[in-house]
């Protein structure tokens, strides 16, 4: 098995489906999943449809792609939803829904493959997180909360798997155009701009070029860092 | 099944310990201490030593269980801290979920 193998969340639409497709070019093996049928048609991508808040459905996707391939190298937690609103306005169905996706989710992926990858002591978990979350974006509190809860867990799971040759990091990126982000207003994406050292939005390669460092077997002694891009700073 | 059961986790220690060499997880048996005051095994060693008994019984039963949840850890004792009580735990969490 010479070719690495690698799990997305959240493959069929946006910047999962964009970096799926990108590392297969590279040559990768990727399981992607989602809610709902894959968009790739590709021989070296496998499609799941997954409920990442799901726990059964979770660890037999993970359990399926490392029986078949025996290892997992790179885990990309990528799946997500937004919501706009003022904390006062905000349902807790709404606030329940955000908080299984984007944390919940990363945290089940990222204690199953982490399990895969002890056993070879080695791999690559990014998970993404925002600009939303540093910049404590006004009617973003419930998206950004459940942001920052993925950085706290990648802070500590990088302790955690430290001694096993186990990486973990994330990456916030700025407004790019995907659909997550359809719905904001333009002004309100503007003003975020104004926010960043870089004033432009992002781009799909932005995000892949970070990507790419972090699962780098050269950064190995990378980890627990959370990358915002267009200059934001916590 | 309880042989399955037994298999899986004799054969993760001894798969485990050809990394770690500790001696009193040679020949283990069902008294023999994974967790607790006198277990030689580290926090981290436990975690591996669970993903693979999990990933053996995927393999010998096709089940996938996640043993370490809720029920797990809300107990006085604790169904990890030897092997004759991982056994039983697992079994366990077969019939729970038939």
């Amino acid at each position: 098995m010479k070719k690495k193998v690698m799990i997305i969340t959240g493959s069929s639409k946006g910047i999962g489906k964009s970096l799926a497709e990108h590392y297969l070019k590279k040559e990768w093996i990727v399981a992607g999943c989602s809610r709902g049928e894959g968009s790739i048609n590709h021989d070296d991508y496998e499609h799941f449809n997954v409920d990442v808040s799901d726990e059964q459905s979770v660890v037999e996707m993970v359990r399926r792609v490392y029986e078949k391939f025996n290892k997992i190298d790179v885990l990309l937690n990528n799946a997500g939803i937004a919501t706009m609103n003022a904390v006062l306005l905000s349902s807790l169905s709404k606030a329940e829904s955000i908080m299984r996706t984007n944390f919940l989710g990363a945290f089940l992926f990222c204690r199953e493959v982490g399990k895969a990858m002890i056993r070879k002591k080695t791999g690559s978990i990014v998970n993404f997180t925002s600009v939303a979350s540093p910049l404590n974006l006004e009617g973003e509190a419930l998206y950004a909360s459940s942001k920052a809860s993925v950085e706290r867990l990648t802070k500590i799971l990088a302790y955690e798997l430290g001694s096993s040759g186990v990486t973990v990091n994330a990456i916030g990126p700025t407004p790019i155009d995907t659909d997550l982000i359809g719905s904001v207003p333009e002004d309100k994406i503007h003003a975020v701009i104004q926010r960043q050292a870089v004033k432009r939005k992002g781009s799909f390669d932005d995000i892949a070029h970070v990507c790419d460092f972090l699962i780098d077997e050269k950064s190995s002694f990378v980890t627990g860092q959370v990358i915002y891009l267009g200059g934001v700073c916590d | 099944m309880n042989d399955s059961i037994k298999k899986s986790i004799l054969s993760a220690i001894a798969e485990l310990n050809e990394d770690w060499n500790i001696p009193s997880l040679e020949n283990p048996g069902q008294d023999t201490v994974l967790l607790g005051e006198q277990s030689k095994i580290d926090s981290m060693g436990l975690v591996m030593l669970i993903a693979l008994v999990e990933e053996n019984i995927k393999e010998k039963l096709g089940v996938d269980l996640v043993l370490a949840d809720d029920r797990a850890f809300s107990r006085n004792n604790s169904p990890f801290r030897s092997v004759g009580t991982l056994e039983e735990y697992v079994l366990e969490c077969l019939h729970k979920r038939n």
